[in-house]
């Protein structure tokens, strides 16, 4: 689900829409989502709230796949500075092209294996270099 | 007993939280039908009990009497004593 392409750690973002928009990049450079998926899923929390945090520091913002999703897939960002998202301060954020097939099914069991594995959120919560996030991840 | 869970959009958190209260349910010992949707197309009979996360529990069209807020999706002592809580 993780590769080196897919995985980023940044010290700070401006905001929350920011933190969506860098976090989606990966998705958008390999094809899999096209811009208009990543103004979706801005627009998806404005319109709709926070939805997309999960967890304490967990954002996964993800939106309707007519928005623009090509094909499924993940990607990772750790913020090292907590950024707000609707006053939750989020250091995670795992974005979702979404799809409504058998491999987003697949996809969401796994990404739940993983939030609810302590050890390695634990181990991404306290990351704050890539190295080590990917160590955990990949 | 019908449980619905809902985020959003209907694909993505509440698929995971119907997972969820799948294996919190039967931790418990409750059975009951649950299925996941989206905050646009819920009503308040479609269930016995509406699951959401607490950022969106204010404004789902469903009586506050049947909502279960959580503070976390994935966190699963907090969906089992809720869940207790409430059905058992």
């Amino acid at each position: 689900m993780f590769n080196e392409r897919n995985v980023q750690v940044v010290q700070r973002v401006t905001d929350w829409q920011e933190a969506i928009r860098l976090a989606a990049t990966p998705l958008v450079e390999d094809g899999s989502i096209r811009p208009s998926y990543v103004d979706g899923m801005i627009e998806s929390v404005k319109e709709l709230g926070f939805y997309i945090v999960l967890d304490e520091g967990l954002a996964m913002p993800h939106a309707r796949p007519e928005a623009g999703v090509i094909r499924g897939g993940v990607s990772f960002m750790k913020v090292n500075e907590a950024v707000d998202f609707g006053g939750n301060p989020v250091h995670l954020i795992f974005v979702l092209a979404a799809e409504n097939d058998d491999a987003h099914i697949e996809r969401l069991t796994a990404l739940m294996e993983l939030f609810q594995d302590t050890e390695r959120m634990d181990g991404l919560r306290s990351a704050d270099d890539l190295a080590t996030v990917k160590r955990i991840l990949i | 007993m019908k449980i619905i869970a809902v985020c959003g959009h209907g694909l993505g958190s509440s698929f995971m939280l119907e997972m969820n209260i799948k294996k919190a349910l039967a931790a418990i010992g409750v059975e009951a039908e649950v299925e996941h949707s989206d905050l646009g197309s819920v009503r308040a009979e479609d269930a016995d009990y509406f699951v959401m996360g607490h950022d969106i529990a204010g404004s789902a069209p469903v009586p506050a009497e049947k909502v279960i807020a959580l503070k976390s999706i994935i966190d699963k002592a907090e969906l089992e004593e809720k869940l207790r809580e409430t059905l058992a």
